[in-house]
């Protein structure tokens, strides 16, 4: 066990190093073990960029919603209560609750078609936390909010841009 | 700044990904049946397919922007909306490959061609997603990061 420190050639598994008394206890924990899980880990969604939220009423109209979305090419509405949120609707709902039926999107309601209270982060969490989010509950998008208000969004898209600017 | 050897994404091939197998309709697909189709694959695109011939796709992205809210008569063939001839990759292609390929042109789904330039299925960027994140152990994304810091001097030394 290299000393970080003094580089020291240590036994393996001593607690501090016989030569400068640099504690070495850590050196056993599971290191990121290349490029990759550094930049994960180590990049705050701030700088992967968020994008500017799409923001609805509950009581705006679905058809509101949807041109929403074509009008900024985003495939997310945040939907905003008293400045707090309270609902996401994306282009996956659209896909599975209104395409192909018979409905009057101007006279549903975004409420009645959102999923309610999703799951955020905040601008200051690591991309790995996002990535795992994204990868367990299937989600393309992900809210980020600040003392409960939505100040933008990160998307698959967003995360895959990021990853190709720094392959290096 | 962070710009070590990104290896894993450049190394590893498309193959390696746990593929969802996409929604596969035929040109003359009503819109409603290819919705349909997307659905019950939970997935976010439709190959339109011509034998084992990719000839166009359809996304998510189309039916919101094509379709819902605009008054479409959902009988009409899948042709006329699908974007077609859809760049493609191989499964032999690199993960840095498809993740360039989906920035540049802004896919989140870009069908897969055999040595034949024949159907072999779609890469999803949630694909690639979920690729990095079962490459990166739990025991890691629990600890807090910069542990590889040394302190020079003894605390409050």
């Amino acid at each position: 066990m290299i000393c970080p420190d003094c580089g020291t050639d240590n036994l393996p598994g001593v607690d501090s190093c016989e030569e400068c008394g640099q504690d070495l206890r850590s050196q056993d924990i599971p290191m990121p073990r290349d490029g990759l899980q550094q930049i994960l880990l180590e990049t705050p969604l701030k700088k992967v960029g968020l994008l500017p939220p799409n923001l609805v009423a509950p009581g705006d109209s679905a058809l509101d919603a949807v041109r929403l979305m074509q009008k900024t090419r985003h495939g997310n509405v945040l939907v905003v209560e008293h400045g707090k949120l309270v609902g996401i609707f994306t282009e996956r709902d659209v896909l599975d609750r209104l395409a192909g039926e018979s409905l009057d999107l101007a006279k549903l309601t975004v409420q009645g078609v959102m999923t309610p209270t999703p799951q955020v982060l905040t601008e200051e969490d690591a991309l790995a936390f996002a990535v795992h989010r994204m990868a367990v509950g299937h989600y393309r998008h992900i809210p980020i909010v600040r003392e409960g208000r939505p100040i933008g969004f990160v998307s698959v898209r967003g995360v895959l841009k990021f990853l190709d600017q720094h392959l290096g | 700044m962070l710009m070590p050897g990104n290896t894993v994404l450049r190394k590893e091939r498309i193959r390696a990904l746990r593929l969802t197998e996409p929604a596969r309709v035929g040109p003359d697909t009503s819109l409603a049946e290819t919705i349909q189709a997307m659905r019950q694959a939970a997935i976010g695109c439709a190959l339109v397919c011509d034998g084992r011939r990719v000839i166009g796709i359809l996304t998510e992205r189309d039916v919101l922007n094509k379709i819902v809210g605009a008054s479409v008569d959902l009988h009409r063939p899948v042709r006329e909306f699908m974007t077609p001839q859809p760049g493609t990759l191989h499964r032999e292609d690199t993960l840095a490959m498809a993740i360039h390929l989906m920035t540049e042109k802004g896919y989140r789904h870009v069908p897969l061609v055999d040595g034949d330039g024949h159907d072999a299925g779609v890469v999803c960027a949630k694909d690639i997603v979920e690729y990095i994140a079962e490459h990166f152990p739990a025991e890691v994304v629990n600890l807090p990061p910069r542990l590889h810091q040394v302190m020079r001097k003894p605390e409050g030394g």
